[in-house]
């Protein structure tokens, strides 16, 4: 008898990645490891082969141009809370970056690997015997999600931190699939099922991602049980756009997929409008904090946001 | 270009992959598996065991090393990142006098207790100073916020590496004494700051723990562990698993059956689940096979068939009246009750007449694990000498029996060896299934047999703090004299007995003080769950009711309007005297403590006086210096030390004592070294090795600088003797004109005689080596009735701890600022150590009261690893500020007592204390979550409201 062994194939140009992912359909990329590994041990990533692409210099640089930002899929997330331009434009970039699991994984953790972090649940984040003794839950081939005793949905959570952000900064990515660059909004890489969490297929590499550049304001909190190592569980980004009156919320860990609303002061009502949408959230039971917890911080957090931009 | 490498078949198993790895410039050549990871790769293949592993998920920054100088969290890196680049380990960062530097630094500092975080905090801490030189405190704290220690607290660390980066630091630690005795100027070791003997080791990654040993022709095992809380195990069938080529023997229940446990009283455990499981988790079967893989490989092959039982989850579940029990002597109780207290002293009536206020407060505490950073880990091997063990183990002697009756074999033919051990903290003081099973399948199959657990089994091992429910009543009359204390608990205690006999009374019994009172009394009841059982754990069985009590006092004073210093500081127990139970008061420096944190935190100026959100809170505890009465029933003494001298003029001490990371091989020495008048170098220490020492009872209930201690003092007395009997025949100077200092004799006049090695020749040149046996029994004490000697201890510490906090109204989210505690630990014999234990002690306070919990689902632990299990970092971690007070006890070894676990205790109640003084609420269940706090203000808004 034999043991699947994931092999390891190290890429060192853009174009090599690209024929690799041909070649090898059941392959993963990965760069920092940092998320792919701890999930391919507990076996909720297999694949037959690894691509590392962290040697790979055209996806690691950050480029400035008059209307964006662009940082390459492999750049780390130490540099976006220590390159200047980001500093001094996008701090809260910078701020989000620096609040992400450690100093020592912000230096091998990317971008790129961030924005397509695996969803994460307490139910789903467990080693496979944990997994096999409670029965599995719909994420890991099992029937029914036992977060919440039973439903067919997957409610995994979106675990990224710059998601949200980077959907309310109206960010694209640069994707190359098969042989075929392409822009797609940051949004429309996440599709909102718990199991499947990306649209991304496994031949799809991101090359680099796109910031345009905007004069807002922004804020962000973040909510975790301690000041380190923990993942999300609740990230908060508003942006305002003084000239428009155009308000962005992005919200992560509370629901399959980062959350991105959009709202006009002039609309005036504020609290009903996030009392509409908070409901539809798909926030459960599945996190240090619970859902109502989380829920109330939400919406205090997003009013005390707005009375401070409106007055 | 693409890696294309010769891929080779390895025992039709493995498909390997050749590569070339520089590691600490040096250059290898190696097969490895594609998928593994580069901590695997240094610690089996290279056998460079100084990277640690503590979590196997890179939450813990153990395994830190660095590939091309970028710290990198080995046990989740793909060793094949790797190739091509400039791997360097703790083992090359040593031989660089620049990066080594810090290592020193982190000895100087007392930053290492067990030392298993050491190496990648050191990693993480260089690669952090190297690129930021200007780097200020909190920039450090930041840094190694992903490098979890569970011993220090993080003080000391932050303290060698803000040296290292040039930053100046001011120490704020310090010693108040109470004694006038002008004796103690004269110590020539005592109460001299002393790094630990082995610390270098450990900075540098040379100290051996129980995984780091390389055994010949090793076997590995592996459990197969139940997947259900409670089930009849109606058959096994190893068949197919046993016929996988290098899978030597598979055991099972039926070949172990023989039952034990810590205690003598609750024998009710087995080494693999006999005929039903009882906890998710729990040995159903171990393979012993050539490698981890095959391990793996025949678990799956096991088949197993259950009947599923009904399963007991909660106290609540468990004192249901039923006729199914988890084991058959709960039948008595008709519910799964394993252990009821019940204890009342005084005269109840009269102190309820008297009490002008009754306050009472129930309190739900989860379980709570102690989070050591080193795994359960041991190999065992047969020999000649019978069955030996190395194991990580805070009490070798009581494992030593435990081995000698599961696996039927006399005494004389079972070997316990303590390496260096990662952390305790009361997690290893059982004997462990994983340690009988490694020893059963050696002698099977006679080839060395070894386990390492990895993190989630260490939780599933667990034996940590009970889940508990406990109510406290106190009464006090106007003036704030407690009248009356009264506890009702219900503990949590899983699967099977451990400790839990002892919690059961020492949850009531340590009520009994550090207050004077007229009455006290409780009812105490410890139920078995289907969950993994409870033990002991730092501050074991007192610190959930003494959380409940200082709060409850808290709430008094607040009644009383009375400050709750003053409260506590009228209430609390003289020194020489009895408390209602009996137990004896020696020395007791609770008052001069208390005093100390209220200067210190300007506790007059500011409490009460501070803006909403913003508060303090104090409270007492206090704690046994070792157990009176041994475990297990025996006029044997406590603890024994022999002490061997030969002509090189070195003193071997041997003494069953083991050193879990609190300094007992160091301070052994200075003690003998200060009765002996020389140089602690002159003593070598062999320990905690059942073939070559002297039996102590281990590392638990903080007995060993107390009891080992003055087993060490009475060997150096027996041994001076020995010398000074010897100097005097050859020089006809009567003994008592004869003094030894710094290494030298003189007379009383001070006239030299002979130095040390000279006298060494003097002494052997008469009757040869000498070997001396030094012990301590403890006197006999306590009352005469049933439980009396729970909680009974020659001498008590006491502790005041005060803590600072911030909440945000709004979110709840709150931050400990400071902690100032005051310990009374008799004598600090060495200051730098008992320092760290109570920064260490209040850190894991903080941990309890904050963040961390056992959380369960349908009796699978939910909780298993250290992301969920949160311990908290260097960045959750406030300033704290320790001072040692010093009552100097008169039956301690140079006047010290324990002070290991006493600081726990008020450390949790006075963050509560703190919070409740900041935004006005009180928590009534621990951890106190953000989102705790946040119900608790929005309910108290409602409530002024209406």
């Amino acid at each position: 008898m034999s043991v699947k062994h994931t092999k390891y194939l190290i890429a060192n140009s853009v174009n090599e990645t690209i024929e690799l992912l041909q070649q090898y359909t059941d392959a993963k990329i990965i760069s920092g490891g940092t998320d792919l590994i701890f999930n391919y041990k507990q076996k909720n990533a297999n694949a037959s082969h690894f691509i590392d692409i962290s040697n790979v210099t055209d996806l690691k640089k950050i480029t400035i141009t008059e209307n964006e930002l662009i940082v390459g899929a492999c750049v780390t997330l130490e540099e976006l809370t220590s390159n200047d331009f980001i500093q001094s434009h996008f701090p809260v970039i910078s701020e989000a970056a620096k609040e992400i699991a450690t100093p020592v994984i912000r230096k091998n953790a990317t971008i790129a690997g961030n924005l397509l972090c695996d969803n994460r649940c307490v139910f789903y984040n467990q080693s496979e015997w944990w997994k096999e003794s409670i029965g599995k839950c719909l994420k890991c081939g099992g029937d029914v999600c036992i977060a919440t005793g039973g439903k067919k949905k997957c409610f995994s959570k979106s675990s990224s931190d710059l998601a949200p952000l980077l959907l309310v900064c109206d960010a694209y990515v640069t994707v190359i699939s098969h042989q075929t660059k392409k822009s797609i909004p940051l949004k429309d890489i996440y599709t909102g099922d718990g199991l499947q969490p990306h649209t991304l297929n496994n031949s799809d590499l991101i090359v680099s991602v796109h910031i345009p550049l905007t004069q807002r304001k922004y804020f962000f909190y973040k909510l975790r049980a301690r000041r380190s190592i923990d993942f999300s569980s609740l990230t908060l980004v508003l942006s305002f756009e003084d000239k428009t009156g155009m308000l962005k919320i992005g919200i992560g860990a509370v629901d399959p997929q980062p959350i991105l609303w959009t709202y006009s002061v002039s609309e005036n009502n504020f609290e009903t409008f996030i009392q509409s949408k908070i409901k539809k959230i798909g926030i459960v039971d599945n996190d240090f904090f619970s859902r109502d917890y989380r829920k109330n911080l939400l919406q205090n957090k997003l009013s005390d946001w707005y009375r401070n931009i409106v007055g | 270009m693409v890696d294309d490498p010769s891929v080779m078949e390895y025992k039709k198993i493995k498909i390997m992959i050749s590569v070339n790895l520089n590691i600490n410039n040096k250059e290898y050549e190696l097969l490895i598996q594609q998928d593994e990871m580069l901590s695997y790769t240094l610690r089996e293949r290279l056998q460079l065991k100084g990277t640690k592993t503590g979590c196997d998920q890179g939450s813990c920054g153990a395994c830190t090393v660095w590939i091309d100088n970028t710290p990198f969290l080995s046990c989740i890196t793909p060793t094949m990142k790797a190739v091509g680049k400039k791997v360097t380990t703790i083992e090359g960062i040593t031989e660089i006098p620049d990066y080594n530097h810090l290592q020193q630094l982190f000895v100087k500092y007392g930053a290492i207790q067990c030392g298993y975080c050491t190496p990648g905090m050191v990693m993480t801490a260089l690669a952090f100073v190297k690129n930021n030189p200007n780097c200020t405190i909190e920039d450090i704290k930041d840094a190694i916020s992903g490098n979890l220690c569970r011993c220090t607290g993080y003080k000391k660390i932050i303290d060698a590496i803000a040296e290292y980066a040039g930053i100046r630091r001011d120490k704020n630690s310090k010693i108040i004494s109470l004694s006038n005795s002008a004796q103690e100027n004269h110590f020539n070791e005592i109460g001299k700051s002393t790094p630990y003997i082995e610390a270098y080791k450990k900075a540098t990654g040379t100290a051996d723990y129980a995984d780091d040993y390389i055994f010949k022709n090793v076997l590995h095992c592996k459990f197969l562990r139940s997947p259900y809380p409670h089930a009849k195990i109606i058959s096994i069938d190893t068949t197919e698993a046993l016929s996988i080529e290098g899978v030597k023997y598979i055991v099972t229940g039926k070949e172990l059956p023989c039952k034990f446990g810590v205690l003598p009283i609750s024998q009710d455990e087995t080494a693999l689940a006999v005929d039903k499981v009882r906890y998710v988790g729990e040995i159903v079967a171990a393979v012993a096979a050539e490698t981890e893989e095959l391990c793996e490989q025949a678990i799956q092959k096991i088949k197993v068939e259950y009947e599923l039982l009904p399963a007991f989850l909660t106290i609540e579940d468990s004192l249901k009246e039923t006729d199914c029990f988890i084991h058959d002597h709960s039948q008595k109780y008709k519910c799964n009750i394993h252990k009821t207290a019940d204890i009342k002293i005084g005269n109840k009536d009269d102190a309820e007449k008297n009490s002008d206020v009754v306050q009472s407060m129930e309190v739900d505490f989860e379980g709570i694990n102690h989070g050591f950073t080193e795994p359960h880990a041991c190999t065992a091997w047969y020999d000649e000498k019978g069955i030996n063990i190395i194991t990580a183990t805070q009490v070798p002697h009581y494992l030593h029996r435990t081995i000698s009756k599961v696996l039927n074999l006399p005494l004389h033919k079972v070997r316990v060896i303590k390496p260096y051990v990662g952390g305790g903290f009361g997690g290893k003081s059982d004997p462990f299934p994983h340690e009988i099973i490694a020893c059963y399948l050696a002698m099977k199959t006679n080839r060395p047999v070894r386990v390492k657990l990895s993190r989630e089994e260490v939780f599933l091992t667990n034996h940590g703090r009970h889940p508990s429910k406990i109510k406290i009543s106190i009464g006090a009359d106007r003036s704030g004299n407690i009248q009356f204390i009264d506890g009702e608990m219900k503990i949590d205690g899983g699967a099977y007995g451990s400790f839990g006999v002892v919690t059961t009374y020492y949850n009531g019994s340590l009520l009994q003080g550090p207050y004077a009172t007229k009455y006290y009394g409780y009812h105490s009841t410890r139920v078995y769950t289907n969950k993994p059982q409870c033990g002991a754990m730092r501050g074991h069985g007192g610190v959930n009711a003494r959380f409940v009590a200082e709060c409850v006092i808290d709430e008094i004073a607040h009644q009383l309007n009375m400050d709750p210093c003053e409260l506590r500081l009228k209430n609390i127990l003289p020194s020489n005297t009895l408390t209602l139970g009996q137990f004896r008061i020696t020395s007791n420096g609770l008052k001069e403590a208390l005093l100390a944190v209220m200067e210190e935190s300007k506790w007059k100026e500011r409490y009460g006086k501070l803006p909403y959100g913003h508060g303090l809170g104090v409270a007492c505890g206090w704690y046994i210096s070792g157990s009176l009465l041994p475990i297990i029933w025996n006029e044997y003494p406590q603890s024994v030390v022999h002490l061997k001298l030969d002509f090189d003029g070195r003193i071997l001490l041997t003494s069953g004592a083991s050193d879990i990371g609190q300094g007992t091989d160091t301070v052994l020495p200075i003690i003998a070294a200060e009765v002996l008048g020389i140089n602690k170098d002159y003593i070598q220490c062999v320990m905690a090795d059942t073939l070559l020492t002297p039996v102590d009872l281990g590392s638990y209930s903080s007995r060993v600088t107390f009891m080992a201690g003055n087993a060490t003092k009475a060997a150096a007395e027996k041994l001076k003797d020995e010398i000074l009997n010897c100097i005097s025949k050859r020089k006809e100077i009567h003994k008592s004109n004869i003094r030894i200092k710094n290494n030298s004799f003189y007379t009383n006049n001070g006239e030299k005689i002979c130095d040390w090695q000279e006298a060494v020749d003097i002494t052997l040149s008469q009757r040869g080596a000498i070997s001396v046996s030094g012990w301590y029994i403890s006197p006999k004490l306590g009352g005469d009735y049933k439980g009396a000697g729970a909680g009974l201890s020659p001498s008590y510490s006491f502790c005041a701890v005060i803590a600072e906090v911030k909440v945000n109204p709004d979110t709840g989210e709150y931050k400990v600022l400071n902690i100032w505690g005051a310990h009374d630990c008799g004598k600090a014999l060495n200051p730098l150590a008992v320092e760290g234990q109570l920064e260490g002690s209040w850190h894991m306070g903080l941990g309890q009261a904050t963040t961390e919990q056992m959380q369960y689902h349908n009796g699978h632990l939910l909780t298993n690893n250290f992301l969920d299990y949160k311990i908290p970092t260097s960045l959750d971690t406030p300033d704290i500020h320790a001072t040692i007070v010093e009552s100097n006890d008169p039956e301690g070894p140079f006047g010290a007592k324990e002070c290991g676990e006493g600081a726990i205790h008020p450390s949790i109640p006075a963050i509560a204390n703190a919070i409740y003084d900041a935004v006005g609420v009180r928590i009534n269940s621990l951890p106190i979550t953000y989102e705790k706090v946040y119900h608790a203000i929005q309910k108290n808004k409602i409530k002024d409201i209406l």
